[in-house]
């Protein structure tokens, strides 16, 4: 979690804003040509509302502390939705506070009581694999009267490493990178088919159909053990020079095996970088190694 | 999507501030839209069904040229009823948020164009209104376009009033500080405008026999005269215009002005001017009124001429604004005798009766002085004041006859008696008063105190002599009240519509020498313990308040509500009981239905508080 301090903040005009300034002007025209003291009290009355809402928007900006919270994984162009946390310190609610990067990377807090905070996913979207930086976002607010937009710019300065971009890989794929796609030949996991492999005793996980009845001895249950016939274990190839598209096939066949279950290792240029392995942790080793994969700064 | 009514609703309350303003101000033609207006939000917020927008474009543009044609003539009231026409429009037509920001525009030019016509200080009480209101509403649409949703929520929008509120009541603060400080030039380039639809009326160069009468039987404020320097009299008599010819019941100045006439004469008696602040109310006068004996006059922005008899006159145009000047009078009379003027002229047809007058009650004297005294005596001993006599051409004889009447009698018949003595004599036409406002410290003229006296010529100079008895006083009802009312009236037209660059010039020399004053020696350090005491019991004023007011949540109110519902039908909630607990004892489907919203409300966090209502309606009518 990253909690960032304000650094400057602007004021933008809106079309009513404008409206709203054109009428000002000239109602003070009007007022000074005319000396009429009631035109002047407008005049004052549009200016105060003018200066109020201006202070109440830098207030509610002052009174907001943003902490962003990074996903783990973070994919390049997919659309990531980074965690905002906006606390009001102020004892009176702050409305309309938005936080974005840009207008579709944006997300609104209708309202925020005092001395509490709401929670809301920003949608972020990262162009290239590698490591990049969130540099900033932007908290805003157009309340109260929508004539302006005031923004506070917050330097984050967050170096995040972008994994490639996955997508849905097609049957044709799956063949092309595998190097030693052995159909289960050097696996050791455990199926419910397959080649058998032995007997073990019962646990407690396993399922009621598997225990093996003609083994009962002494109250103590067995079942059967097989290879998993649908396990794979192999390695994926790839060369240092691959093209972006071809890291985002790797990555993508990766992630598809990976998350059905399957043991992926990864070799670059023929030097086996990773070990087939499975798991959670083996997926993010191997996005790593091609999130960097010939990556300059 | 069709907007909540309750938006709507909140959106159209400045809208209709403005407009009573303005219709206010243009009353009785602004009350005509006043009352569409209403009919039309009836359409709007009961029945449901907006006219279709061709219908109400082609009514738009056919009223704009109409509006066009009358502005032709009177281009400042056809744009206010232009404007509240628009407002009609729009409030006939469907109405998506783009609309709610278009009434709230409207309603901000309706409220405007009721600047320029009003002058009241009622004025003030509806700007209030209207900043709040208008504040409160610009904020619940800011809120709703920018979430681009069309309802709210009963605690979002309660939040959203509290805080429009807060922000009208700033803006209202800041304001006055603006005004102030706003910068201004002495100089403008277009003169005000000014439009106080008045019936009111001052003297103007014809003063008809019963003018005066009508003029007292009114009630309205004309004048408030601020005496500047401690002198305070009892009475004040204050000099309108001056009329040297009587001719067919109607007194004349003839001519208005005399040009290359000397201004006055050199002041005898004592040389110190006594000066008043005037403030004149809108209408329609041709004469800068002053107390006797005005000498000069300071007034901003209005071009005027001093006259003969110590009367200045309007140029060009009547005045009809409401106008802030000084007078500086003082104690010598005028002392100028126009030899153009003839002051001894009388018509023919009353030399007889003037005659018989002189003869029966011996009215003649050796001197001037003299016969000036027996004509004034004889009318305050045997003649009585009464409005009642209504003038007719044959008045001066019912007025011997019945010895009764009132000012413009005495004075005209005396006038004329002297003219008949052959000395020069001429009718004052101004006002009378002794109504002292004790807030304010001023004299307050009204219609009623308008009054006519003589002047005749002696001895170098024109003497006054007001040959009327007094009238008998009335009793004024809630008189304080109405002397406090008027006394925020005066302030209103003093301190804010003739609040100028030579008053700001004021503030700031005072704030500058006050601030010497307060920095030099040790009155700094007791300003800043003071201050430093003043932070100390602000701060512990503030948590003092903080400890004490212990806000309820809604959803609590409402489960108040239910607890002393069930005490009643003699079901008591014991400390420490569990929803479930309370659910077996009361066997209600409505009552377990309140009770899980209830619980929602108070510890999800997620809460709708009208369905909370609704729960807790239905389980108080099924009980009942």
């Amino acid at each position: 979690m990253a909690r960032v301090k304000p650094f400057v903040s602007y004021v933008k005009l809106k079309k009513w804003g404008r409206y709203y300034a054109v009428l000002t002007l000239l109602l003070g025209f009007a007022a000074v040509n005319s000396g009429n003291n009631l035109l002047y009290f407008f005049l004052a009355a549009l200016l105060s509302i003018m200066a109020l809402s201006g202070f109440f928007s830098y207030l509610s900006l002052k009174s907001i502390r943003l902490s962003i919270i990074v996903p783990e994984e973070i994919y390049a162009k997919t659309v990531n939705y980074l965690k905002i946390r906006v606390s009001n310190r102020n004892i009176v609610p702050v409305f309309l506070i938005y936080v974005k990067k840009s207008d579709k990377e944006k997300v609104l807090f209708d309202m925020i009581p005092p001395k509490s905070y709401r929670e809301s996913l920003m949608p972020y979207y990262f162009e290239r694999r590698g490591y990049s930086n969130v540099d900033a976002v932007f908290a805003g607010t157009t309340f109260p009267l929508s004539f302006t937009i005031r923004e506070m710019y917050y330097p984050l300065n967050l170096k995040v490493l972008v994994f490639p971009h996955i997508y849905r890989i097609r049957h044709e794929d799956r063949s092309l990178y595998p190097k030693n796609a052995g159909w289960g030949a050097q696996s050791t996991k455990e199926g419910a088919i397959g080649d058998f492999m032995g007997l073990r005793k019962y646990e407690k996980h396993d399922s009621v159909s598997r225990i093996y009845w003609k083994k009962v001895k002494n109250k103590d249950l067995f079942v059967k053990r097989f290879h998993d016939e649908d396990f794979k274990e192999f390695t994926l190839e790839i060369s240092s020079r691959a093209s972006e598209s071809e890291i985002e096939k790797v990555a993508s066949m990766a992630v598809y095996y990976l998350e059905n279950g399957h043991s992926v290792g990864l070799s670059v240029d023929g030097k086996e970088e990773l070990p087939p392995d499975s798991g959670m942790k083996q997926k993010i080793r191997i996005l790593e190694k091609l999130a960097l994969l010939s990556y300059e700064d | 999507m069709k907007i909540d009514k309750t938006i709507r609703a909140l959106t159209y309350v400045p809208l209709f501030i403005g407009l009573i303003s303005l219709a206010h101000s243009l009353y009785p033609a602004g009350l005509i839209f006043l009352v569409i207006l209403t009919a039309a939000t009836y359409l709007d917020l009961v029945v449901g069904k907006p006219l279709p927008g061709v219908l109400l474009t082609v009514c738009g543009v056919l009223g704009t040229l109409i509006f066009a044609i009358i502005a032709v003539r009177m281009p400042f009231e056809a744009i206010a009823y232009w404007i509240m026409f628009l407002s009609i429009i729009k409030m006939l037509g469907k109405k998506a948020m783009r609309d709610l920001k278009q009434i709230i525009a409207l309603s901000f030019f309706n409220f405007l164009d009721s600047a320029v016509f009003h002058y009241s200080v009622v004025f003030v009480l509806y700007l209030i209104l209207y900043i709040v209101a208008a504040s409160i509403a610009l904020v619940v649409i800011t809120f709703l376009d920018e979430k681009k949703e069309t309802t709210l929520k009963t605690e979002v929008r309660s939040t959203l009033t509290k805080f429009g509120i807060r922000f009208g009541i700033g803006t209202i603060i800041m304001s006055i500080f603006f005004f102030v400080f706003l910068p201004r030039s002495p100089y403008v380039l277009l003169r005000a405008q000014v439009y106080a639809p008045s019936r009111k009326e001052g003297f103007s160069n014809e003063l008809k026999m019963g003018k005066v009468e009508d003029m007292n039987l009114q009630d309205q404020i004309l004048l408030r005269i601020k005496p500047l320097n401690r002198i305070k009299e009892k009475v004040l008599y204050v000099r309108g215009i001056v009329y040297n010819k009587y001719e067919k019941d109607t007194w004349l100045r003839d001519p208005e002005d005399l040009p290359g006439w000397k201004h006055f004469g050199e002041i005898k008696g004592t040389r110190t001017l006594r000066s008043y602040s005037i403030t004149i109310e809108p209408m329609n006068t041709r004469v800068l009124y002053a107390p006797d004996y005005p000498e000069r006059i300071d007034i901003r922005r209005v071009a005027f001429t001093p006259s003969w008899g110590k009367v200045f006159l309007v140029a060009g145009r009547n005045l009809l604004q409401k106008t802030q000047y000084n007078s500086y009078s003082s104690a010598s009379p005028d002392t100028e005798l126009p030899e153009e003027l003839d002051f001894r002229d009388i018509p023919e047809v009353l030399t007889p009766i003037l005659d018989s007058l002189f003869f029966a009650e011996n009215l003649k004297g050796k001197t001037a002085e003299e016969t000036a005294n027996n004509i004034k005596y004889h009318f305050l001993r045997n003649y009585r004041y009464s409005i009642e006599e209504a003038p007719d051409s044959n008045w001066i004889q019912n007025f011997i006859v019945k010895k009764r009447g009132h000012c413009e009698y005495f004075a005209t018949l005396s006038a004329l008696l002297l003219r008949r003595a052959g000395i020069p004599s001429r009718l004052v036409g101004g006002f009378l008063t002794d109504e002292w406002n004790r807030f304010g410290s001023y004299f307050v003229i009204r219609t009623r105190h308008a009054h006519t006296w003589v002047e005749y010529y002696a001895n170098g100079e024109w003497v006054s002599m007001d040959p009327t008895p007094p009238a008998a006083k009335k009793g004024e009802v809630l008189g304080n009240l109405r002397e406090y009312v008027d006394y925020l009236a005066y302030l209103w037209t003093t301190q804010v519509l003739e609040f100028s660059f030579s008053n700001q010039l004021k503030i700031f020399l005072n704030l500058r020498s006050s601030l010497k004053k307060l920095f030099t020696g040790q009155r700094i350090l007791i300003l800043i313990a003071c201050f430093a005491g003043l932070l100390l019991a602000s701060a512990a004023l503030f948590f003092i308040a903080r400890k004490f007011t212990i806000k309820e949540n809604v959803a609590t109110q409402y489960f108040r509500k239910f607890e002393r519902i069930l005490k009643i039908k003699g079901i008591k909630i014991e400390p420490g009981m569990t929803a479930g607990d309370i659910e077996q004892i009361v066997k209600s489907s409505a009552a377990v239905a309140f009770l899980r919203e209830y619980l929602m409300c108070r510890f999800s966090g997620q809460c709708d508080y009208q369905e909370l209502k609704r729960k807790y309606e239905n389980f108080r009518k099924s009980i009942s």
